[in-house]
């Protein structure tokens, strides 16, 4: 029971990230049709200005908990910055290009881990502990940071869920993902409503990195594994759908966890691709997904 | 009456796009006050024509005129804000969202909410039968019910001009006729309205004025109930 509570707490934690990582894919590919493989890099500068900054500031005898709320927003801005040059630059110009876009995200995973590599140096980054101490739920003991980690987590997904479904832009951006045609006919700017959806899925990646730094290592190559396990969980819950990425983000996490504690992490790894081809033959769409 | 009042003036347009069917040289306008149809068989290029007049196909040479400004490739939202509203073939409703979400986005381009209000409810008293069930995802609908809700979403935008791509294609006989009289009573509204149909017969009953379309080119024109009584269309597309 002791087990299973823990590992209960432990997939939420992951889920929790993988959830937000994979919305943004999700958003963007529902909207722009468009797969981008340098989202994974809008993570890793965000957790990379965390990692940077937090140090800096404590340096300057600021607590913990105010020099890494500053972290986080200079770290959002920074993204938000790097997300609007990759769509005015590069992505607004290959939208429902698939191959296009392929092309263009693979150059800029080339060209960010050079640049990544040069502005913060490759070495790995701890950031100093947030908020100290370890919460008990129902007999598991957690870290408060990670606690939090999963709260932010719940309500950034929930905000977004409250914004899709009850907000005008929400709506639109769920139209255009339906049927992009016939939402213009209804007189929705398409282009104005890819921008904002990949600025949300920018901002998205932005929030789960600044909240995973303070709970792992951060290196310039951080985001590559959460490229991945986002990428898995967006297919198996159904490319373009929201509550497919929630679901494909629990899901991968919950396989990653159990299989990590009772054999080991290459075998989770394992299964978690295994359980991805079983999915996508039962349903090839994944298990939310339309159109 | 001015040339600026004409609703839709469409001149020497030429397009083609993809594998669908060519455009040659169509001349074609919609008179203020009037339903005018465009009637034509599978592959005549009536798609064309529609995509090319609300934005979605970029003509290759020719203009379109909306209320006397030219519009020519301005794309679909822009020209939505100048009064036109589609309903596109095949419905193209956003099935997985709702009846009510869908009514909300055909008001996307306005920003009066009380008078959005009023028209909801003025769409909804022309579909009763919809009133009900506003929270019900708009592709769980019969298909009868789907053509009425794509031609709510589109009377949503308080449109001026109303194009209607093959509105009654593979319905039942008793819902075909209502949409003909639902088309009539739009009109009677002082919408002006270009119906594109397959079928001549419910077409030319409710058009004042047709024109008809074949390999891409307009080959006749003139009002609906001469071309009705004509040996020629009654051969070619009534079936007598």
């Amino acid at each position: 029971m002791h087990t299973a509570i823990q590992l209960i707490l432990t997939s939420l934690q992951i889920g929790a990230v993988y959830i937000l990582f994979s919305l943004g894919l999700t958003l963007i590919f529902g909207v722009m049709r468009i797969v981008n493989f340098a989202h994974g890099h809008l993570f890793a500068i965000s957790a990379l200005v965390v990692a940077y900054t937090v140090p800096l500031l404590a340096g300057w005898n600021l607590p913990a908990l105010p020099a890494y709320l500053l972290g986080v927003v200079a770290a959002v801005a920074v993204t938000l910055v790097l997300g609007f040059l990759m769509y005015v630059f590069g992505f607004r110009y290959f939208q429902r290009d698939m191959v296009g876009s392929f092309i263009l995200s693979i150059g800029l995973v080339l060209l960010l881990d050079g640049v990544f590599l040069k502005v913060f140096g490759g070495a790995v980054r701890p950031v100093p502990e947030i908020l100290p101490g370890t919460v008990t739920i129902l007999g598991a003991p957690v870290t408060a940071q990670r606690l939090a980690l999963c709260v932010a987590a719940v309500i950034i997904t929930a905000l977004l869920y409250w914004a899709m479904t009850r907000t005008k832009l929400g709506k639109a951006l769920r139209a255009v993902s339906i049927d992009h045609e016939a939402a213009m006919l209804q007189g929705v700017p398409y282009g104005r409503i890819a921008f904002a959806g990949f600025m949300i899925a920018s901002a998205l990646a932005a929030l789960a990195g600044a909240l995973i730094a303070p709970v792992t290592i951060v290196s310039p190559a951080i985001g590559a594994d959460y490229l991945i396990k986002g990428f898995i969980a967006v297919i198996v819950g159904g490319l373009g759908s929201v509550p497919g990425a929630i679901l494909g983000g629990l899901f991968v996490a919950a396989i990653e966890t159990v299989g990590g504690f009772y054999f080991d992490a290459t075998s989770a790894t394992i299964a978690i691709f295994l359980l991805v081809i079983v999915v996508l033959l039962v349903r090839p769409k994944g298990l939310l997904g339309h159109g | 009456m001015t040339a600026e009042a004409i609703p839709l003036a469409v001149a020497g347009l030429s397009a083609s796009y993809g594998v669908v069917p060519a455009l040659h040289d169509v001349d074609l306008s919609v008179r203020s006050g009037q339903i005018v149809t465009l009637i034509g068989a599978n592959g005549a290029g009536k798609s064309t024509l529609i995509k090319a007049v609300c934005g979605l196909v970029r003509p290759a040479s020719g203009t379109v005129r909306l209320f006397g400004e030219e519009v020519t490739g301005m794309s679909p939202d822009r020209l939505v804000r100048k009064g036109l509203s589609v309903v596109p073939e095949g419905r193209r409703l956003f099935g997985e969202m709702t009846l009510l979400e869908n009514l909300e986005l055909g008001a996307f381009a306005r920003n009066d909410q009380a008078a959005v209000r009023r028209d909801l409810d003025k769409v909804l008293d022309l579909f009763p039968e919809l009133r009900d069930r506003l929270s019900t995802a708009a592709g769980t609908f019969s298909g009868g019910q789907q053509q009425m809700i794509a031609v709510a979403r589109a009377l949503m935008s308080a449109p001026r001009l109303l194009l209607l791509d093959e509105p009654t294609i593979g319905l039942a006989p008793a819902i075909v006729d209502r949409i003909a009289e639902l088309i009539t009573h739009i009109a009677g509204t002082g919408v002006n309205i270009l119906l594109v149909e397959q079928n001549a017969e419910t077409a030319l009953a409710v058009a004042d004025y047709a024109y008809i379309l074949e390999g891409g080119a307009i080959v006749a024109h003139d009002g609906a109930r001469v071309l009705a009584n004509s040996p020629e269309i009654q051969r070619a597309y009534l079936g007598i």
